[in-house]
């Protein structure tokens, strides 16, 4: 079994590689919550399409059914999955592998963002089959790429907002559901007055409703594109520039998350 | 970037006044810790004397208020990455890679990250540990921790490997086979062992360094030979009062009053010591070398600090 070597000065791990075996790990830490995710959505895209079978084109349906918050909030969960565990304060065989901490921590969240992308095409196909089976055919198959672009983008910018909380906080749960609820209690349309939805949102009004206002930039995600691809208005410049803008700060914000200082 | 290196003028593993304060308990206050290349160094200590944390400052897994640290001349925090993959590492009651994966899962994982690793070694050290390799990882005992541990460890062969509190928690028969597999490996790989542990007898055997962890600074720090050569037990026949130089008694550390009869353990020359005591009037009537885990052990009760130079 054994034999004899010198020890010489050990080779690094190569980038590729490490973010394979993350995205291995992630999918096994979450192979249920993806399956519950994607069987949901395409189970609401088949009730939403027996639905439009009945009304004019162009329903906003999807939306008041609130079904285009299911890749949202699977988006601001999964962070929870990615880390389970391995809370800051639990890290210690994370952060003793070969790798600068930022590093490591930012491969874990890509590999995590890569498996949630995979996961939510994968929802949105099954969804438009289903879709295309049950309701108006057409409607359902004539989607722009573009709705796949806007989709993607508004999933990973819940995903990286979600995820710097839980790379920085002990209990992340309960700080991601304190701050969705917040951000989305006036979509939601939940029962209290609309003023007072509104106002208990952090920050000023332009953060979430201005021309790069957080909801322009996730409001194309996932189900509801599959109608709205099809509604003129569905152009790049109702929601690219504030995707962009709300893409790069998330990124700053996982960034400075990961530069965060802990000691074990 | 300073390459890593096995070459013998680096030493394998070093502190330098290292500082560590949680809150405002002192843990380490300028340890300097020297560990040449290929010793297998012990680093003894009392419970919280700052063991387990030194070794984490040596990963970054704790950041030293002041002073730096280096394993194989990479600096601990600016050459993490390259130091990690150099060191084997056993933390305090074991761990796995994750408490949801399986053990054979969570190995191959733990593998990904060292270019190196040897499967067919992996898989017979965890032959020859009996790890559970289809259990998963939050249903292990402590013992079977520390086993994982020992595997993910050693089958990189790393230059050096940082042990903390590795039979912790293990049975007779598990802990005899750790230290055979130890003694096997460290006869297969250049390999130096910094290794932290209260069981002194177990590692006896093995380690030909060591450092004594005392108020947050090493109170002693010396080869094994070293130490079995200057520090002896003398029974003397006292001449009844007596007054011995001041010498002796800062040489001494420890001894037990007999009457007539008195046994002094004492740290220097045994012919400098003879003639101190034959100096004030006492007949030394037996010199008695120690094994290497009592002399350690005496250390360690006494409360001196030592210059071995």
């Amino acid at each position: 079994m054994f034999t004899s070597r010198d020890a010489g000065t050990p080779r690094a791990p190569s980038l590729p590689s490490l973010f394979l075996a993350h995205v291995r790990l992630v999918a096994r830490l979450g192979w249920v919550e993806l399956c519950v995710f994607m069987v949901a959505t395409w189970l609401l895209c088949g009730w939403a399409a027996s639905l439009v079978r009945g009304v004019p084109a162009h329903s906003y349906i999807d939306r008041q059914l609130g079904m285009h918050f299911m890749a949202l909030v699977f988006a601001a969960y999964w962070p929870l999955a990615v880390w389970r565990d391995e809370a800051p304060r639990q890290r210690s065989y994370f952060w003793s592998l070969p790798l600068r901490r930022d590093h490591g921590t930012l491969v874990r969240v890509l590999a995590g963002l890569g498996v949630l992308l995979i996961a939510t095409v994968v929802a949105n196909a099954g969804g438009f089959l289903i879709g295309a089976a049950i309701g108006r055919a057409a409607e359902f198959r004539n989607v722009s790429p573009l709705a796949w672009l806007a989709s993607g983008l508004g999933v990973t910018i819940v995903y990286l907002f979600a995820s710097t909380i839980a790379v920085a906080s002990d209990v992340p749960g309960r700080w991601i559901l304190a701050l969705a609820c917040l951000v989305y209690a006036p979509p939601l349309m939940l029962p209290l007055p609309e003023t007072l939805t509104f106002a208990i949102r952090p920050g000023p009004t332009w953060l979430y409703q201005g021309a790069l206002g957080f909801d322009r930039a996730t409001r194309f995600a996932v189900t509801q594109a599959q109608l709205d691809s099809r509604l003129s208005e569905f152009t790049p410049d109702q929601w690219l520039p504030a995707s962009l803008v709300w893409l790069v700060v998330g990124a700053v914000f996982l960034w400075l998350a990961a530069q965060r200082r802990i000691d074990l | 970037m300073t390459p890593a290196t096995s070459a013998s003028d680096v030493p394998a593993v070093q502190t330098v006044a290292v500082e560590k304060r949680f809150g405002s308990h002192v843990v380490l206050r300028g340890a300097a810790l020297l560990v040449p290349p290929g010793a297998f160094y012990l680093l003894a200590g009392a419970n919280g004397a700052g063991k387990s944390t030194l070794i984490k400052i040596l990963l970054d897994l704790v950041r030293a208020d002041r002073g730096s640290a280096h394993v194989l001349g990479l600096d601990s925090v600016r050459e993490v990455a390259r130091l990690h993959a150099s060191v084997g590492y056993v933390p305090d009651s074991g761990r796995t890679p994750h408490a949801r994966l399986t053990v054979e899962r969570g190995l191959a994982f733990h593998a990904r990250h060292y270019p190196d690793w040897d499967r067919a070694y992996a898989t017979g050290l965890a032959r020859e540990l009996a790890v559970p390799l289809e259990r998963m990882g939050r249903s292990l005992s402590q013992s079977e921790s520390v086993r994982v541990s020992l595997v993910a460890a050693l089958a990189h062969r790393p230059p050096v490997l940082l042990l903390d509190e590795p039979f912790a928690g293990l049975d007779p028969t598990t802990r005899d086979s750790v230290l055979a597999l130890l003694s096997d490996h460290l006869a297969a790989v250049q390999t130096t062992v910094l290794v932290a542990t209260q069981d002194l007898v177990t590692v006896a055997p093995l380690i030909d360094h060591v450092g004594m962890l005392r108020e947050g600074t090493l109170a002693v720090q010396a080869p094994v030979d070293v130490i079995r050569e200057r520090f002896k037990r003398y029974r003397v026949r006292l001449p009844g009062p007596w007054a011995p130089q001041r010498a002796l008694l800062d040489a001494a550390i420890e001894h037990t009053e007999g009457g007539r009869e008195s046994e002094w353990a004492v740290w220097g020359e045994e012919g400098w010591a003879t003639a101190a005591f034959e100096a004030a009037g006492a007949e030394v009537a037996e010199v008695r070398p120690m094994s290497a885990a009592e002399a350690i052990a005496t250390l360690l009760r006494a409360g001196k600090t030592l210059d071995v130079h």
